[in-house]
């Protein structure tokens, strides 16, 4: 095929956009254990490792008021490593170990060589089932999280999403850092750490989520073998998220840097199959890569290098942030622009051929996202912990589907509503006089 | 090596250090490692056009993914064009061929469900894409005609340009790829590879289009060139369809790049750049061995033993018993075809940056005199030594396997493998890993960090006015 005759024809055939001959199709199982432990299960020979990702529910939200950080800082504790021989076993065998704190869980991602799954979690199952809350280790992680927050903050793209989901979720688990802040470090104490721990880490509270080579029957005895001491307790009951009342439309953050961060930042509703798949649609079409709605803010306008949307969804709500990166001295021209785009979405919506491509671009991205076992392995424990079961793995690529043109565009009139928009603007002091807004800089001020 | 399109896809844009996956650029052979890919699903050929082409079949998610690789980097720009290789990259991948303007190519990207990107590094310019297995034939038309039929006017020039200046801002606002930049600038001073991936502003609002002609004509011909195909399809249908789409480009090569291997820095550097940030960020580089080298199985498995996994030697040597110099490190070994670097990457308290650069220095020169294995500790004690050697091996391994299953991954180190590889793989990467010894620890340590000529780079937060 040559030239543009060639590229057209073979572009018109394919408008006849690309088929999905299935989607990633591994076919997890699910099984419960005698204390109530969940296991899921995908069979998946493509490498000789193992992927188990342990899922305790509840996360931020169901921290007490004031405590924000207590759930990352007691998962990473139920597997601090208590000596430098537990430690070296662990080493030995190159086993992983990350903790991801999120809004409604939080969990342990372990990666190793399948061979070394047995050794490994012998060892860490230990610590899990009876870990050392002493006052020295709680301050020792406490250290690292401070340090961490900090760290996040150095970001500008991270600064603004922490002060959107501040400013929507005031009041909820929802509304910070996994890391917490000052305040709420300093006041959790060595007993706040054991009562979550007994709260939580209990069987009926508790998933685990494999994606292995070995055998299922292998995983499961092995899961049973390990987690079986775990006693059955009751799932965490969550408070539910209160409705946002946005104190602030626009905040303003300061950092003597050489771009602004400009982001418009949306409120999403509690998490549905469907508000899942619309969400997604959403944010692919608004800001996901070249053709997107925000795309023309860089290849036309020249505003940015950096365009992209970014899609944060948890059980009982979420948030969608539009943004870009600019030279900090054009900062209201990328605001105005900014704005001028999302009102035009809001009021003309999408078309059918946007919709068309956004959908098979959403199932094509999301494919690629869970290729490897490791994202595989989050997205399922993420699915169960959204309340919207770990099937929904296979079912989203015909739920992203599903919605019609005018379902979708009643859905950006809801979600892009201007009395649901934040403004997050983050760069160096204007030079004139200083715009409203509300002005930061750090949730983590200096003792 | 620096991204055009910033990533979209996970949590977070991937490090440049973690761009080039080096567990694969070793040898053909890596596919042993493991059942999702063997010799009979790999298929290497050269088209008449001097095009090389390998095929990977990787038939568990229906995508297809495609690499090219030209022989056109940082090192081989002058002062007078430096970042004209990273902005003819960007003009390639946004700004429209002899057929379709930089909007239509954006449209098909789009309705084809692609992933769409270019990166720039100091030896290679690569070019991606990824799509659901029916866009095989559109990828493959896509990636011809961005190559090989470009089109290049003033006005879309100018354009671009301003999107490289935003990305040059970005640069100076990011504490860690902002310091391996200045690093790299400094460990290669006097070599090409110092050329700063995207430029400096200066020369990228003074490039004409005709120097990115000249680029362009000179390098992007199918002998200087190579493609690597990995996904859902069977190489006999893909062998087709490539020879189909790719066989008619025509080009005479480029004479064949004369650089000579880099020098180690004749003197140390210790650079500290203030931003607005609440932490220190360090980073540390020293020589390493280039890509061709027999020591870079000895170097990635010390890079694996120093700074990755948990509790890595070095992180343990800043952090002893009750003193907390750093609070997180990693180490990066980054190996081109004329030389190598290894880069330590730290955050810390600005406080303890003074003790931390030097402990971190004084350190890394002593690892030739560790003991890595039991098998170094004579009599009783051997029984209480730690295995550093055996567990970077297993974490090695682990790397090798969780790379067979990303698709694009492997295509992109296949094409950089195709063109910076001398002479035949003596064995598989996995097997020379294997035979690593201690003592090859001990060389590698001694030779390339034993040195005291350091380029430190560090990121304070800007002083209280």
């Amino acid at each position: 095929m040559n030239g543009k005759n060639g590229l057209t024809a073979l572009l018109l055939t394919g408008l006849l956009l690309p088929a999905f001959a299935g989607g990633p199709g591994f076919g997890a199982q699910k099984k419960t254990l005698e204390n109530g432990l969940t296991v899921l299960l995908e069979k998946d020979p493509s490498s000789a490792t193992t992927i188990l990702q342990i899922l305790v529910k509840g996360g931020m939200r169901a921290e007490p008021a004031g405590r924000a950080g207590l759930a990352f800082l007691t998962t990473r504790l139920a597997v601090e490593i208590p000596d430098s021989g537990k430690a070296q076993e662990l080493i030995a065998l190159a086993t992983r170990i990350s903790i991801i704190g999120q809004g409604d869980s939080s969990s342990i991602h372990i990666e190793c060589l399948s061979s070394n799954l047995e050794p490994s979690l012998k060892v860490l199952s230990k610590i899990f089932l009876d870990p050392l809350f002493s006052g020295l280790r709680v301050d020792a992680v406490k250290r690292h999280m401070e340090h961490q927050g900090r760290v996040e903050e150095d970001d500008s793209v991270e600064l603004g999403h922490l002060a959107a989901l501040r400013a929507f979720f005031a009041g909820s688990g929802y509304g910070g850092s996994t890391n917490g802040d000052k305040a709420s470090l300093d006041s959790i104490k060595g007993r706040d750490v054991s009562d979550f721990y007994k709260n939580t880490f209990v069987g009926s509270n508790i998933l685990l989520c494999f994606a292995s080579d070995l055998p299922e029957e292998t995983l499961l005895s092995l899961a049973g073998r390990s987690f079986a001491r775990l006693p059955s307790g009751n799932p965490v009951v969550l408070k539910p998220v209160p409705a946002s009342e946005l104190k602030e439309k626009s905040i303003r953050l300061e950092r003597d840097t050489k771009q602004a961060f400009v982001s418009a930042a949306y409120r999403l509703p509690a998490t549905s199959r469907r508000n899942f798949a619309l969400a997604t649609i959403l944010q692919t079409a608004l800001g996901k890569g070249q053709g997107s709605r925000l795309w023309p803010l860089r290849a036309e306008k020249k505003l940015a290098y950096n365009v992209n949307c970014r899609l944060t969804q948890w059980q009982e709500g979420g948030l969608i942030e539009a943004y870009l990166e600019t030279d900090a001295a054009q900062a209201d021209m990328a605001r105005e622009a900014l704005g001028a785009l999302m009102s035009g979405f809001l009021d003309g919506g999408m078309t059918e051929e946007e919709l068309l491509s956004a959908k098979t671009a959403a199932k094509a991205d999301f494919l690629r996202d869970t290729e490897a076992k490791s994202r595989r392995v989050s997205t399922l424990a993420l699915f169960e912990s959204l309340g919207l079961g770990f099937e929904f793995f296979d079912a989203l690529l015909s739920e992203i589907d599903a919605p019609g043109l005018d379902e979708v565009n009643a859905y950006i009139e809801e979600i892009l509503a201007p009395e649901n928009a934040l403004e997050v603007i983050i760069g160096p002091k204007p030079a004139g006089p200083r715009s409203e807004g509300v002005i930061l800089r750090s949730f983590w001020p200096v003792p | 090596m620096v991204n055009c399109l910033k990533r979209q896809f996970g949590k977070k844009p991937i490090p440049a250090a973690a761009l080039l996956l080096p567990i694969l650029v070793s040898a053909f052979g890596f596919w042993l490692a493991g059942p999702l890919v063997s010799e009979e699903a790999a298929r290497f050929f050269v088209l008449d056009n001097g095009l090389k082409v390998f095929l990977l079949e990787k038939r568990n998610v229906p995508l297809v993914n495609v690499a090219a690789a030209v022989n056109l980097g940082s090192k081989d720009e002058t002062p007078e064009t430096s970042g004209s290789v990273h902005l003819l990259e960007h003009y390639i991948l946004f700004r429209g061929t002899e057929t379709r303007s930089g909007d239509e190519i954006s449209r098909d990207i789009r309705r084809q469900g692609a992933y769409f990107n270019a990166h720039t590094g100091q030896d290679l310019a690569f070019f991606e894409i990824s799509v659901p297995a029916a866009g095989a034939d559109f990828a493959l038309s896509n990636q011809k005609d961005i190559l090989f039929h470009l089109k290049i006017t003033r006005e879309e020039l100018e354009m671009e340009k301003e999107i490289v200046l935003e990305e040059f801002r970005q640069l100076e606002d990011d504490p860690f790829k902002y310091a391996a930049s200045l690093a790299y600038q400094n460990l290669f001073r006097g070599h090409p590879y110092a050329n700063p991936l995207i430029g400096e502003p200066e020369s990228i609002k003074n490039m004409t289009a005709d120097t990115l002609i000249s680029l362009y004509r000179r390098y992007f011909v199918p002998p200087n060139c190579a493609l690597a195909v990995v996904g859902d399809f069977s190489l006999q249908d893909m062998e087709a369809k490539v020879r189909r789409v790719f066989g008619e480009v025509r080009g005479e090569a480029p004479p064949p790049p004369d650089f000579a291997p880099a020098k180690p820095p004749d003197k140390a550097a210790d650079i500290e750049i203030e931003m607005d940030v609440q932490k220190a960020y360090l980073v540390i580089a020293a020589p390493a061995p280039d890509f061709n080298s027999p020591e870079q199985y000895a170097m990635d498995v010390l890079t694996e033993i120093l700074g990755r996994g948990v509790h890595p030697l070095l992180y343990s040597a800043l952090n002893q018993g009750p003193r907390r110099l750093v609070e997180t490190l990693r180490m990066a070994y980054q190996s081109h075809r004329y030389a190598g670097a290894v880069l330590a990457f730290l955050t810390l308290e600005p406080k303890n940056l003074g003790a931390a650069k030097r402990e971190a220095v004084n350190y890394l020169r002593r690892t030739r005199e560790e003991n890595f294995s039991p098998q170094d500790i004579p009599g009783e004690a051997q029984m209480f030594a730690f295995d550093h050697l055996g567990s970077a091996k297993n974490e090695l391994k682990y790397n090798a396997y969780q790379a067979q299953e990303r698709g694009l991954g492997m295509a992109i180190s296949l094409a950089q493998f195709m063109i910076l590889r001398e002479g035949q793989a003596e064995s598989r990467y996995l097997e020379s890993i294997d035979r690593v010894k201690s003592g090859d620890l001990r060389g590698v340590a001694g030779k390339y960090l034993g040195r005291v000529d350091y380029v430190i780079v560090s990121i304070i937060p800007k002083k209280a006015k």
